[in-house]
């Protein structure tokens, strides 16, 4: 019995132990696996870290991610509607959110990712930064002061589109219960002083300038403070500041009104101050507005000493020439040379004269209502200038040797493309025109069948009758994307924070000295006469002295500010935030008949396009119909 | 025993001092149809416990009987037979071989047990059941298990794999087939498929928690377990089968002629704009009518130029078996060729057709070293050599639906300018980007070669020297599968006619529109491989005592996978199972069993703490015929058994093989596509990094807890009857937490074990089997499993509207809009809620297009009004019923097959017509919306030549119910008489003819209703079979 017994106990055993040796069988993964910790130990890989944060930032380049389309300054042919065309078309739902940061995008080319992403790489970065090895405090200190204001910048994007948004300050773990991933919607006061105070929080351990070449594109102390300014002109405008007109009755769950519903004047002077701030330590930096510098081609070796001539050059390579002195942050991250998704190539004119043209689309159509925005010859808008016939703007008109700069002298074309300031021929193109591109000077012919015109059967074409130089480089050239000369897209530059202050200012305290030296800053630059020398001058001011007055001087600066920043992607905001948008983003889209080929059809004005705006709910995006669906602490905005 | 025998003798003492009549000794002899003796085949005196078993040279004499008495021969592996005691004293008795043993001993987890002792929900098959034509055995599936669902959807070759579920879907996880288990290693579906059934000892379904539990962490889906023959003593026998068949189509699409799909093309563009231009031209048609030129007019049947009506396959096999003392040998060759339907252009010398030519070889053999040792070998292996079409030959069928039958034909014949081209001149138009199906299927080739080897080690040791009823066995296996692909193919040179205005008037002219290649480009090579390893160690004790019946089992085993994955470093790690599981089981005086079961299995999925699960399940049994009361009724019912069991059992395949290791985050350290430039000029890039999955420790096992209400009762000793009625709850189903908002931030979904699913139903299957004299037999075998699920849990956020759930709904259940009919006129549209509309109108809906119901009344139809509609898309019964007769040398026997509660799908958007210029089925010339004929039913929706996308949605309208019964399989079977057998020196000879798929009945006529929405893919085939087969 007991042998027996001995024998059960050294079966049970072999049993017993072959199980408790092989446990560790199942320990199979090899220690220093790609995980998240490994990115925070070695500087190197820190930078992939560090890279993250930054890939957030929007491509505006990126022709199916851009903002540039949501705006009634520009269009495409139906075939090759963009999102942004869609958005103003009103086909924005709260299923399908169109260009939205809260879901991000896709688009061909780059897709946009959500910024809340975005904010949790931050986030994950500013948590982790400390831990590595082979840096040097102060550097972690700068990376991690970048990161913070990136978190800033990305809820200002966010807020820009939804007005009130969950602060995300700290991650949420993965692990967190269904109640805590429910975050709650802050205020509009919250989220603006949220991101101010994270911005003054990075501002402080920024360097004051990134300028070593190797580093250009990443933000620094002036970017910070730009930014700032730009957010408290935000937080100071009609839409976001006493909106009592649409947001009375919306509020959180618990009641809390999400806007203030009282203007608070101060809040200009906080923006006002901020770009002050922002613009001394710039000039202080050597950032100054761009005047053109480089080498004149040959083709324009004579007539460049003509001042509008000039100013052309001025104003179209102050957008494409590659960190200028007038730029104070530009997404260093382009469409990348030779990739097909580029803005640059849908707005570039096709050369009949290339046996190549991929790069060249031809299709950006800058619309009618965005060419009667620009100012006349003398600075003036068209309908108050006296000397210039606006009655019969759209009247046929041979084109005299005046305008020889800018259009095909002896042809005939519309009076609206004449007699023009110089900004209208930098930006846009049209037909008997003339367009240094390509680096060749040529001359536009776009009526049906012509040259630069609609050609048989392709949904290639400028269904306006217009094209859209600003954003092209005039020595890129169309044959292959890979000679489309790539340039930083400006997210903020001088001339920018000129009109912040300006209007801020103007809205604190009325018209001053201080507010015209700025703004004629940019007019000089621009080739128009100054305030003053426009609008005193009763010859051809309608009306007088306009500037003198605040409300004057407030339609002068949005009209300066449309025109200036025109295609750069502000516009949308910048007319929701002063709640125009009932004005312009209601007005059909119209262009030539660019489907005649004679003189006068193809000069018969035409609408092409629809667009739609519905007051109030367009003035804030949907919040992602899943998203209130999940998160039941979510109060959608008002309409959608 | 002994003790029995001896109670046994007592027993008889007694009960012949009762009855003085019962004197009668019976004596005779038991053989095989080999002829050979049969030792220890049990004879009992039917009713009685009297009884015997026969001796080493096969004869047996029992006493104590009088004429009238019926005697049971009956033996493991042989079909019991009956005999009438009459007036002669000598009674002998040929027993035909039984594959399975259905009486006896049945199969359970590692081990045989009595089956009257069985507690879990085990459905056995004899594998002559599973022998049908096609060589896929999962083919055989439907109808024939009780207890499983399954379905085949495609007729390629080597592709029919059928999909099969043990009661149904019950997870909504990764993984949700069963685990398929041959000679105990654990192998794939295609393994599975292409086993031989003549090589099958038993098959066997394990359906609930006892009969799993053992698998622990692997057998919560079911397990499917076959072994394979071994060896017997005696001399070879060799068996050779020798099969050929014809393969057809059950169903082929039909489609559109020249003519009638010019003037409906024509139609369906007015139809959409009255005022557009006709596409072909009024000559064109006439001329196509006429049959003028069949390259300038061509008028193509595709299908008739790509494919053969059938096609015939070989397949041939042989088997010896045989041993002595020592050695017992069980060896298997089979070869099997299948082909496909494709045609092949004689211009190649490639074959661009399906070639299938497989050679299987098993060899078991099993060795007693002692008289207490036995070691067993066992090989396996399988070739595959797979030649095919360069591209999909699925896709091939589909293709026919992409190309019309006017624009070009499938080549031109070289003219004057290309006389001197080596190549093909294959048809096209424009600037070539329409598809030529028949370019596209003869201008490559691909050939594979798969080959699976397995070797397997046990040895079985007797510990009776320990203690008696002591057994011990270890068994290694290596599996290994290795495949390599090439693919080689030309680029199409296309050409088209072009039409040149001159002053004679046109002229037709071929032109080249591409630059094919006339040489074979790279080869597109692909290839894989794959190992698994099994160990077990297996102790085992049974023993009698009195009344008392024990056993216990416990048994090690430890897996391993590794694959050549390639991709991220988790992708590349083993896979890895280890466990301890155990069984004990009581009996008391043959009515009254029990067991306990349970799995301890590891994984190397899970985090430590979470790493192992356990898994515990017991059931009892009442064997009531047994019982004392009941010997009266003995005689009807000759046996009943109620059994109850109920268990957990655990599955840790719960996600994709490439996403394990919960307990650690996946990060791609290095993705472009995350990164940051900065610099001048932008070159001073950083990739990012992207979190994959975040790692969650809290990850765990998916359990499964089963529970199982048997019944077994027995007729008048000629009907099985077997019902089962089961309940599951699935819990821990690793499922995403669709709860969590974007602005949590993350890269990527979170998942954890939130997913609950329920499921319940029926399995019932009944055997007949009477030998109604020594020439005239019958049996009969039906089947019938249904099986339903419902989600409890799925982490799914509060919807709008409570029919969005997918909450209460069925695993597979299919959600639509509900189409009311098709709008009528202008006014109907009006006075209807917008529907879907597009940008284009010529893509916006007009009369004629569908009316959907505007569900949640908000005004709007979109995707938010769309309910669960129809039946799941897996069928939620599945039945069969057949019955085979033989009468002396003929047997004959069918087998009806069906499943009900399925609906489908057609797709609109793969059958829409004319879109691109291509085809379409006949159906919608003969059934459509028109003005001339507004019928708000018809078939299709208003003609159009693009896709409508308001007709494209899944609705009501496109949902067909799925339900089937079909005329599975007949045969028909011609034995040679022994006595010319003996004369050609082989003991028996059996030629055969049978049929496969022979009908269906259905309310769907457009394809196979077995294809579903795949109804343009490679159709199910009807086989015609003939076969011989051979042992001598």
């Amino acid at each position: 019995m007991k042998m027996k017994n001995l024998k059960y106990v050294l079966l049970l055993g072999i049993f017993l132990n072959i199980f408790s040796s092989c446990k560790d069988y199942l320990d199979i993964v090899p220690d220093k696996t790609q995980e998240l910790k490994l990115l925070f130990e070695r500087k190197e890989a820190a930078y992939k870290a560090l890279s993250t944060c930054y890939h957030y930032l929007p491509q505006q380049d990126g022709v199916y991610a851009s903002h540039v389309f949501a705006s009634d300054a520009v269009t495409t042919p139906l075939a090759q509607e963009t999102p942004g065309v869609e958005l103003m078309r009103g086909k924005q739902t709260s299923d399908n959110p169109i260009l939205g940061f809260w879901s991000g995008y896709s688009a061909y080319g780059r897709s946009q990712e959500s910024l809340f992403e975005g904010i949790r790489a931050c986030n994950t970065f500013i948590e982790n930064i400390d831990g590595v090895v082979d840096m040097k405090a102060t550097e972690k200190k700068q990376w991690k002061a970048e990161a913070i204001f990136l978190k800033a910048y990305y809820h200002f994007l966010l807020a820009s589109q939804y007005g009130p948004i969950p602060i995300i300050d700290k991650n949420l773990p993965i692990s967190a219960s269904v109640d805590e991933v429910r975050v709650k919607r802050n205020t509009m006061d919250e989220v603006f002083d949220y991101i101010v105070s994270t911005i003054d929080k990075a501002a402080a351990d920024l360097p004051e300038r990134t300028i070593s070449d190797n580093d250009l594109g990443r933000v620094d102390k002036v970017t910070a403070l730009a930014i700032k300014a730009k957010v408290l002109l935000y937080a100071a405008s009609p839409l976001y500041n006493g909106n009592s007109e649409f947001y009375q009755s919306f509020v959180n769950k618990d009641g809390t009104p999400f806007f203030n519903l009282t203007k608070d004047i101060e809040k200009w002077k906080l923006a006002a101050d901020a770009a002050k701030e922002a613009i001394d330590l710039a000039h202080a930096n050597g950032i100054e507005l761009y005047n053109f510098t480089g080498v004149v081609p040959k083709f324009d070796s004579t007539d460049y000493a003509q001042p509008e001539v000039k100013a052309l050059y001025n104003y179209r390579y102050m957008f494409t020439e590659k960190w200028n002195k007038e730029l104070i942050w530009g997404n260093s991250d382009p469409v990348d040379n030779g990739e097909w998704w580029t803005l640059q190539a849908a707005a570039m004119m096709i050369n009949p004269n290339s046996s190549a043209n991929h790069g060249a689309w031809q299709w950006v159509s800058p619309t009618l209502e965005m060419v009667e925005e620009y100012y006349t010859k003398n600075g003036l808008p068209i309908d108050e200038d006296i000397s210039y016939n606006y009655a019969s703007r759209y009247a046929l008109s041979i084109i005299p040797n005046t305008e020889k700069y800018h259009a095909q002298a002896g042809k005939v074309t519309s009076r609206i493309n004449l007699y023009r300031e110089p900004r209208f021929y930098a930006s846009i193109g049209f037909d008997r025109g003339i367009y240094r591109t390509w680096g060749e000077k040529w001359n536009l012919l776009m009526r049906k069948g012509e040259p630069y015109g609609r050609r048989a059967n392709t949904n290639d074409y400028v269904i306006t009758g217009y094209t859209l130089k600003k954003v092209c480089h005039p020595a890129s050239e169309g044959s292959d994307y890979n000679k489309l000369i790539a340039y930083p897209w400006p997210i903020i530059r001088l001339a920018d924070l000129y009109l912040i202050y300006a209007e801020a200012m103007n809205e604190y305290s009325g018209p001053s000295q201080t507010i015209y030296d700025y703004i004629n800053e940019i007019r000089t630059r621009a080739g128009i006469p100054t305030l003053q020398d426009s609008w005193d001058n009763t010859a051809i001011a309608k009306t007088p002295g306009k500037y003198q007055t605040k409300e004057g001087l407030r339609e002068i600066i949005h009209q300066e500010r449309l025109i200036e920043l025109a295609y750069e992607g502000q516009r949308f905001y910048d007319i929701r935030r002063w709640k125009l948008a009932d004005k312009y983003f209601n007005r059909p889209v119209t262009g030539w008949s660019v489907n005649e080929s004679s003189t006068n059809k193809f000069y018969q004005r035409k609408i092409v396009g629809q667009r739609s705006f519905i007051t109030p709910r367009d003035y804030l995006f949907p919040i992602p119909l899943n998203e209130i669906i999940i998160n039941s602490n979510l109060v959608q905005n008002p309409g959608w | 025993m002994i003790k029995y025998q001896k109670l046994l003798l007592i027993f008889l003492l007694f009960a012949g001092l009762h009855s003085f009549a019962q004197d009668k000794v019976i004596r005779g002899l038991v053989i095989d149809e080999q002829g050979d003796p049969l030792v220890g085949v049990t004879v009992l005196h039917k009713g009685t416990s009297n009884g015997t078993i026969t001796s080493l040279n096969g004869t047996y004499a029992l006493g104590n009987l009088k004429s009238g008495d019926t005697l049971r021969f009956s033996y493991i592996g042989f079909t019991t037979v009956y005999k009438v005691v009459d007036g002669t004293s000598r009674i002998d008795v040929i027993l035909k071989e039984n594959s399975v043993n259905m009486e006896e001993v049945q199969v359970v987890a590692f081990q045989k047990q009595k089956k009257e002792s069985v507690i879990g929900s085990i459905n056995t098959v004899k594998p002559k059941d599973l022998k049908i034509a096609p060589s896929n055995l999962t083919a055989a599936f439907a109808g024939k298990l009780s207890g499983v669902i399954s379905y085949q959807r495609s007729g390629e070759p080597g592709k029919d794999n059928a999909a099969f579920f043990i009661r149904g879907v019950t997870s909504f996880g990764y993984k949700n087939d069963p685990l398929i288990l041959i000679d105990g290693l654990e192998v794939t579906s295609n393994d599975l498929a292409r086993i031989e059934p003549d090589n099958i000892a038993s098959f066997s379904v394990m359906k609930d928690a006892t009969a799993t539990a053992l698998y622990g962490a692997r057998g919560a889906n079911g397990v499917i377990l076959i072994t394979t023959k071994e060896g017997k003593k005696g001399k070879a026998k060799i068996s050779v089968r020798i099969e050929n068949s014809i393969s057809t189509p059950t169903m082929t699409n039909q489609f559109l002629e020249g003519v009638s799909y010019m003037e409906l093309y024509n139609q369906a563009l007015r139809s959409r704009d009255n005022n557009a231009l006709l596409y072909y031209s009024k000559d064109k048609i006439e001329q196509t009518k006429a049959n003028a030129d069949p390259f300038i007019y061509p008028n193509i049947d595709w299908y008739k130029e790509l494919f053969n009506n059938n096609v015939m396959n070989q397949k041939a096999n042989m088997n010896i078996n045989g041993g002595g003392e020592v050695a017992q040998y069980y060896l298997a060759v089979s070869y099997t060729n299948e082909k496909g339907l494709l045609k092949v252009d004689p211009l190649n010398n490639f074959n661009n057709n399906i070639d299938i030519k497989r050679y299987n070889l098993r060899a078991n053999i099993n060795i007693h070293l002692t008289k207490t040792t036995e070691a067993v070998v066992k090989f396996y292996s399988l070739f595959d050599r797979y030649n095919g079409p360069a591209n999909d030959a699925s896709s091939i069928f589909s293709s026919v639906m992409q190309a019309n039958p006017v624009n070009f034909p499938k080549f031109y014949p070289p003219d004057n300018d290309y006389r001197n081209s080596n190549h093909i001149l294959f048809g096209n138009k424009g600037n070539g980007n329409y598809p030529n199906p028949y370019a596209q299927m003869v201008m490559g080739y691909k050939d594979r070669f798969t080959s699976t080897i397995l070797s397997q080690f046990q040895i079985k040791q007797d510990l009776n020297f320990i203690t008696k009823g002591l057994k011990l066995k270890a068994l290694a296996s290596i599996r290994n599968y290795s495949m390599n692909e090439n693919s080689r193919s030309f680029t199409p040179f296309y050409y088209g006619m072009a039409d040149i205005q001159t002053e004679e008037g046109v002229l037709h002219k071929l032109y080249q529109i591409n630059e094919g290649t006339e040489f074979l480009n790279d080869p597109v090579s692909v290839n894989q491989a794959n190992s698994s390893f099994y160990y077990e160690v297996l102790t085992q004790y049974d023993r009698t005592i009195g009344h008392n019946t024990f056993g216990g089992l416990l048994v090690y085993t430890q897996q391993e996978f590794l694959n050549t994955l390639s991709g991220n470093t988790y992708a590349t790690l083993p896979s890895r199972n280890l466990g301890l599981s155990g069984r004990f089981t009581y009996g008391f005086g043959d009515r009254y069993f029990t067991e306990i079961n349970f799995g301890y299995n590891g994984s190397e999925k899970f985090a430590a703490k979470h790493r192992f699960g356990f898994f515990p399940s017991a059931g009892i049994a009442w064997l009531v015929s047994n019982e004392n009361f009941f010997k009266s009724l003995k005689k009807t019912i000759s046996q009943l058994k109620l059994k109850v069991t109920y268990g957990y059992v655990g599955n840790d395949a719960i996600s994709d093989p490439n996403d394990r290791f919960f307990y650690l985050s996946n990060v791609n350290i290095n993705d472009a596509g995350k990164g940051y430039s900065f610099g001048r000029d932008f070159n001073n890039s950083y990739s990012g990094y992207l979190v994959n999955r975040y790692a969650n420790p809290d990850v765990t096992w998916e359990v499964a807890e089963k529970t199982n209400y048997g019944l077994e009762l027995g007729l008048f000793d000629v009907l099985n009857i077997q019902v089962d009625y089961f309940t599951e709850y699935r819990r821990n189903i690793y499922w995403p937490r669709q709860y969590t908002p974007i602005t949590m931030g993350l890269t990527a979904q979170i998942s954890s074990n939130i997913g609950e699913a329920k499921s319940h139903g029926v399995d019932i299957s009944l055997d007949y089997n009477q030998v109604i004299n020594s020439h005239f037999w019958i049996s009969s075998r039906s089947n019938f499993t249904y099986a339903t699920n419902k989600i409890v849990k799925n982490g799914e956020p509060d919807y709008q509207y409570d029919y969005m759930s997918k909450i209460g709904q069925p695993i597979n259940q299919q959600w639509g809009l509900v189409a009311d009919r098709l709008f009528i006129d202008e006014n109907d549209l009006i006075n209807s809620p917008p529907q879907y509309n597009q940008s284009q109108p010529s893509e916006s809906y007009m009369p004629g297009d569908i009316k959907y119901i505007d569900i949640n009344n908000d005004g709007v139809i979109d995707d938010r009004d769309m309910v669960p509609i129809g039946f799941p898309s897996v069928p939620e019964i599945v039945y069969g019923t057949g019955a085979s007769i033989g009468y002396k040398m003929i047997d004959f026997s069918f087998f009806f097959q069906g499943v009900a509660r399925e609906s489908f799908f057609i797709n609109p958007t793969d059958i829409a017509p004319f879109v691109d210029e291509r085809n379409a089925l006949s159906i919608i010339a003969d059934n459509h919306w028109s003005l001339d004929n507004p019928d708000p039913n018809a078939f299709w929706p208003r003609l159009s030549t693009q896709h409508v996308s308001n007709n494209e949605k899944p609705s009501t309208w496109w949902l067909r119910n799925g339900s089937f019964v079909r005329l599975k399989s007949v045969e028909l079977g011609i034995t040679m008489p022994t006595k010319y057998a003996k004369k050609m020196h082989v003991s028996s000879a059996r030629f055969y003819v049978n049929g496969t798929n022979l009908l269906t009945f259905s309310k769907f006529k457009l394809w196979d209703p077995e294809m579903a929405g795949n109804g343009l893919a490679y159709p199910t085939q009807k086989i015609f079979n003939i076969g011989l087969n051979i042992s001598l």
